[in-house]
């Protein structure tokens, strides 16, 4: 099997075997209900900062492409990171809130750049 | 992830890294940058190659390099290459022609 698709998958598995671990934990009485939310929260934050740090690493035969993939790489990573941070350290509110804003805003960094690429490529391209 | 430090110690293949940054380029134009010989750079380029930090294509008779890598790989360059004030950087065959 593919190598990516095997990592894919083990952090599927690895997110969902984490969250029954936890319950299970909670319900032998060695963590509270807060903690599990946070094990499995800071989980999925990881995740997104480990799949932005490898979408550069796909090769894509066009240049623009390629300049696309390394922004949208790095502020999915780093909103990943900051999702993740959050929900260790900060209030459940704060972490809802600003974890969803890092990773919109991540997304949103993505998509204006994509159409501001877009945008050079139609104004770089000859009238006829 | 041994392999990516391996490939980055060496400010020959540091230089070739911050050279595919701009863009593709082939392996004569990369080597035009340094003096050193053609095995020698080959040796570079394979190194790079087994990191999977390059891609490297087939264009005709040349081959032509990709940059390739990942978010973590990138801030490790980036961290690397901020401590090589000090480094001489390898002369190219046209520095030294002159």
């Amino acid at each position: 099997m593919n190598k990516e698709l095997v990592s894919d998958l083990a952090w599927g598995v690895g997110i969902v075997v984490l969250a029954l671990a936890s319950t299970y934990a909670r319900k032998l009485g060695y963590i509270e209900a807060e903690t599990v939310t946070r094990i499995v929260m800071c989980a999925i934050g990881l995740m997104v900062a480990w799949f932005g740090n490898r979408m550069p690493k796909r090769f894509v035969p066009n240049a623009v492409a390629r300049q696309a993939t390394r922004v949208g790489g790095w502020s999915l990573a780093l909103s990943g990171l900051v999702y993740a941070a959050l929900w260790v350290f900060a209030p459940p509110q704060v972490a809802v809130v600003g974890g969803s804003a890092a990773v919109i805003l991540g997304i949103l960094v993505t998509i204006s750049y994509c159409l501001s690429l877009r945008s050079k490529a139609r104004k770089a391209r000859p009238t006829p | 992830m041994s392999q990516v430090f391996k490939a980055l110690s060496d400010p020959t293949r540091r230089q070739v890294l911050q050279l595919l940054r701009k863009g593709p380029l082939s392996a004569g134009e990369l080597s035009d940058h340094f003096d050193v010989s053609k095995p020698t750079m080959s040796a570079h380029f394979a190194v790079l190659k087994d990191a999977d930090l390059v891609h490297a294509e087939k264009a005709g008779k040349s081959v032509i390099y990709h940059l390739k890598l990942s978010v973590l790989e990138d801030a490790l360059l980036g961290f690397v290459h901020s401590f090589d004030v000090g480094v001489e950087k390898p002369k190219s065959r046209k520095e030294r022609a002159r």
